[in-house]
């Protein structure tokens, strides 16, 4: 392929040189490719893409130069040789002569091209933005997260506890600075209106870590680490923007919080990841007695010069080792994983998900380039005669090939320019519709690489479009062409064969888009129709903060009374509090186990998620309860405890039995509470519609004050239409509380499916293009060919042939292609769809009723193409048909 | 003649040929136009044999792509740095007979001159204790 487009490239150097060198060049190019190859491994492709074409370019620029001297020297003795030039005036102006003339067929290849290279180019420009645009800090090579894992339970990640961090900190020998994260929320009272913003701890050595440097003032240091007077805060980029107007005096100002004052003592730069990720960030202090039985940091270090990320991970894993003997209760089965930074930008789904669209617009491209060589084909068929009295003047084969390339490459260039202005419109659209699954989107940009990548796309599509119609030409039987007139031109077989294997081409490329599209749109729906167990219509979730500063005391009482406010509303039907949202990142974990069956030593402990909920929660969020009861608004965590479990739970700790009653085992290997079960509600998807139902475990809440209350409410109308009393009942309770993050349970679950419904509009949209443009491509194929035959239908007609049956022959004649389209089509689906197995939801990829469907929907989208020009044949008049002949 | 040749002046290489030609003074080589020289200086090659030799030599620092070497040869042939000649006669090829270069005795003279205007920078450098001697 790339010493095929070297060649392509070199056509346009002047015949004697090219003619001189180019075997041998393509001796060096396949050396030059192996060695580049060998020595770059998996980045050797575009390294040597780039290289040949730039050095085919630079030679032909060179030889151009070279011979234009000659030329120009000869020219004293009046013989000027054009022989060899590339895009002639003469063929530019032929090119813009035809786009004059046909603007309508010139409008349409460029449509068609600019609409593949603008789809392709802005699924580019995110792929690029995302995933290979280096982060936004010095060495990332040396940058890894480091989390903990479980293998024992099946999980390979884990989050670290603050004493296992400290530990790893401290003992390790691999890393030059170790740091460490855990997201949090904070008020800031600085201003009239109290604000909940979003302030994460972090160690001081994790923006040392990252290697950042502040916009104004400092980094933390590690005397942050040690609780101090100061109780500095750094400012994110974002809010020092938004809240203070960019003012750089707000350095060693004192900003006031909920719980006090603290000092700012810098603000950070903007970037993905970690930078913009919290509005402030406060020390993490250390203490002497940290927790170990808490799995809730997030760990990041920078490696040593020339130190492996394998070596590192031999160094953690022993420290994890001594660990486990040091504490064998909390630590028992924790093991370490690291990644590197380079796959921070989103997990190997999203990775996929890009890839697959990638693919999905390369497609598209293909697609594009088949049709519009088609086109280019039919057109020079029709000049077939006027090539033929050039040839037969003395033009030779090279000068009708540069001819014809001269116009595809014009052609395709006008296309990339459309295409970029598509693609930055899609671009902006796929901003807009900004699912929040891809990190970095509102940064990606059009930028250089993007239109390099543009230009060659632009350079690739016009060598290809336009050298297929330029060496089907048929110089070789000029004196037949001659003879025949136009029409034995047109008849030439090899190029309707060629045309129909176009139009199969086509066929197959857009079933295979069309099936993936249609893969995701019924995962989609199985997801939206997936049992969630809980109820949407409704419901209102919102959060109320309490700021401490107001004393334990003062705390409880408030919350008290803002659930009794809000429950008291006309439009609130009930209301409740839960510890953790449902479809909420993050989650509590517990071991569990029956406390009357004997332990299985070695079997893994069962993992469930803990949540504390208040009376009414169950009905409000519409989770029945099936076997005993709900809290009562007396009951307190832990005196005695009590919990309520999941049927999932049930199920799996006494099958076929009644669990009410029953003791269960809490925080199994961390502690071995007992509790009694004293009710079994249904099973709910908490993490995420595609996630297998929780094992749940619920517990009634503390007496001790809370400082934010997640409440979740069924409403009696719209739940948007409460929100406004809602907040003035909180504000009649104190007007200080910040009520945030009022969503609809219905948009968290819209928001958990949209990066889904996303690549699904993506893939529908483009696979629709596909479809179109292959329904074109069926439909002019067949007009060309009736027109082709219209003296042979006159005459067919004239010796008693009936329409119907002139009709079913036609229309036969364009299925054919179709048909053969259709079978290897299926056959490629069945194979890239297996690509896309971690993308789809409770269907294979060799869903038979996607496949049927898609098949038989363009099966018949591509009867109606081909009725459509097929319907000339009734009205050929065999009288004015056969006088044309 | 004069004429066409002070056309081409504005063009390094073009430029660099006339001196050359001209006048005769040894002026600073392209450094892959020097690598080839220093090639051809032990025997006659062919193009893909010199691409290789200059890689290993170098160490892979210098890569030369077909187009590069190609457009080199053709412009140090013109300036009489090298030409043509015969394949030897235990040339075995594997299909096809690729051209072989032979260096001139003006090609020697100038890869020396580059040689030796490079050896004094080496002896600025080591006096100015940058190299160990």
């Amino acid at each position: 392929m790339i010493a095929f487009l070297y060649r392509c490239i070199l056509l346009a150097s002047p015949r004697d040189i090219r003619a001189e060198s180019a075997a041998e060049m393509e001796d060096v190019l396949r050396h030059c490719v192996e060695v580049e190859r060998a020595r770059r491994g998996r980045w050797a492709y575009p390294v040597i893409w780039a290289r040949s074409v730039g050095d085919a370019l630079m030679f032909v620029v060179d030889a151009r130069w070279s011979s234009r001297r000659t030329d120009s020297s000869h020219s004293v003795q009046g013989a000027s040789s054009r022989k060899g030039s590339f895009m002639r005036k003469q063929d530019i102006k032929a090119t813009i002569r035809f786009m004059r003339r046909q603007p309508f067929l010139a409008g349409i290849i460029v449509l068609m091209l600019g609409l593949g290279i603008g789809a392709t180019t802005a699924i580019f420009s995110v792929v690029h933005g995302v995933l290979l645009q280096p982060l936004p800090f010095p060495e990332p090579d040396r940058l890894v997260s480091i989390s903990g894992s479980r293998p024992d339970r099946g999980w390979d990640r884990v989050s670290l506890t603050e004493a296992n961090f400290w530990d790893l900190h401290d003992m390790n020998h691999t890393f030059d600075e170790l740091g460490a994260w855990h997201g949090g929320s904070a008020i800031l009272t600085d201003r009239d209106q109290p604000e909940q913003v979003s302030a994460s701890f972090v160690s001081s050595g994790f923006f040392r870590a990252l290697g950042v440097r502040p916009v104004a003032g400092r980094l933390f240091t590690a005397d942050d680490d040690l609780a101090g007077s100061t109780r500095p805060v750094l400012l994110s980029h974002a809010l020092w923007t938004r809240r203070y107007g960019s003012d750089p005096g707000i350095v060693n100002r004192t900003i006031m919080f909920g719980s006090g004052p603290r000092l700012v003592v810098g603000v950070l730069p903007a970037g993905t990841p970690w930078l913009d990720s919290a509005d402030l960030y406060v020390p993490f202090v250390r203490r002497a007695d940290a927790n170990r039985g808490s799995f809730e940091y997030t760990a990041i270090g920078r490696l040593k010069p020339g130190v492996t990320t394998e070596a590192a991970l031999s160094d953690l894993s022993g420290i994890a080792r001594v660990l486990a003997e040091r504490y064998p209760a909390a630590n028992e089965g924790l093991g370490v994983a690291l990644d590197p930074s380079r796959d921070w930008m989103g997990g190997p789904e999203l990775r996929r998900t890009l890839w697959v669209l990638l693919g999905a617009v390369g497609l598209l491209l293909v697609i594009a380039c088949v049709n519009v060589t088609n086109l280019l084909l039919a057109r020079a068929s029709t000049q077939a005669r006027e090539r033929a009295v050039r040839a037969a003047l003395g033009a030779s084969r090279a000068d009708l090939i540069r001819e014809s390339l001269t116009e595809s490459l014009i052609l395709s260039t006008v296309a990339a320019v459309c295409g970029v202005l598509i693609a930055y419109g899609l671009l902006s659209v796929m901003q807009a519709i900004n699912p929040g699954g891809i990190p970095r989107l509102t940064e990606v940009r059009i930028n250089g690489w993007v239109l390099g990548f543009a230009s060659l796309l632009a350079l690739a599509v016009g060598v290809l479009t336009g050298l297929t119609p330029a060496l089907s030409a048929p110089l070789a039987h000029i004196v037949p062409v001659l003879r025949q007139g136009q029409r034995g031109a047109m008849g030439d077989r090899r190029q309707m064969w060629l045309r129909s294997a176009f139009v199969a081409t086509e066929v197959a490329l857009s079933l295979m888009l069309l099936v993936g599209a249609g893969l995701l749109v019924r995962s989609l729906t199985r997801v939206l129709s997936v049992d969630r167990g809980f109820e949407t219509e409704n419901r209102l979730l919102l959060n109320v903060s309490v700021p401490a500063s107001l004393g334990e005391a003062r705390i409880a009482q408030t919350t008290k009374d803002v659930m009794a406010k809000v429950e008291a509303l006309p439009d609130v039907l009930s209301a409740a509090a839960v510890s953790g949202r449902p479809l909420g990142r993050g989650s509590t974990g517990l071991g569990l186990a029956a406390a009357d069956q004997p332990d299985s030593p070695g079997a893994p402990v069962p993992w469930g998620t803990w949540r504390i909920v208040t009376r009414n929660y169950f009905k409000t969020i519409g989770l029945p309860i099936l076997a005993g009861r709900d809290f009562t608004s007396e009951e307190q965590i832990g005196k005695p405890w009590r919990a309520i479990i999941s049927r999932r739970v049930a199920d799996l700790l006494w099958p076929g039995q009644n669990a009410i009653g029953k003791t269960i085992i809490l925080w199994r290997g961390q502690g071995d509470t007992r509790g009694e079960v004293v009710g079994v509600v249904g099973n709910m998807r908490e993490r995420g519609l595609e996630a297998e139902p929780t094992l749940a475990v619920y517990f009634p809440p503390n007496a001790g004050p809370v400082s934010s209350l997640q409440l979740v409410l069924h409403t009696r109308g719209k739940p948007e239409n409460a929100v406004a009393s809602i907040r003035a009942a909180v504000a009649s309770v104190d007007r200080s509380l910040p009520v945030s993050s009022v969503r609809t349970l219905e948009d968290m679950v819209s928001a958990s499916v949209a990066m889904r419904r996303f690549t699904m509009l993506l893939l529908v949209a483009f696979a629709a293009v596909a479809l179109l443009l292959a329904l074109a491509g069926v439909s002019g194929v067949l007009a060309y060919a009736v027109a082709r035959r219209t003296g042979e239908i006159g005459v067919r007609l004239a010796l008693g042939a009936r329409h119907n049956g002139l009709l079913r022959l036609v229309i036969a004649q364009g299925m054919r292609p179709v048909v053969l389209g259709l079978i290897v089509g299926l056959g490629g689906a069945f194979w890239l769809s297996r690509t896309m197995t971690s993308l789809l939801f409770g269907i294979l990829p060799s869903d038979p009723a996607t496949y049927t469907i898609v098949g038989a929907a363009l099966a018949v989208t591509a009867l109606a193409a081909c009725y459509m020009p097929a319907r000339q044949v009734l009205r050929v008049d065999p009288v004015t048909a056969l006088r044309a002949e | 003649m004069a004429a066409a040749n002070q056309s081409a002046a504005g063009t390094v290489y073009m430029g660099c040929i006339y001196n050359i030609v001209y006048t005769r003074a040894m002026p600073e080589l392209p450094s892959h136009w020097f690598q080839i020289l220093l090639a051809l200086a032990g025997h006659d090659l062919h193009g893909l044999a010199i691409t290789k030799d200059v890689f290993d030599r170098t160490g892979g620092r210098m890569h030369l792509w077909p187009g590069k070497l190609y457009g080199a040869l053709r412009k140090m042939t013109d300036a009489g740095l090298v030409v043509e000649s015969r394949a030897p006669e235990d040339f075995e090829s594997g299909g096809g007979r690729p051209r072989f270069y032979h260096i001139t005795a003006f090609g020697r003279r100038s890869c020396a001159a580059e040689a030796e205007r490079l050896a004094a920078f080496v002896a600025t450098a080591r006096a100015k204790r940058l190299l160990k001697s």
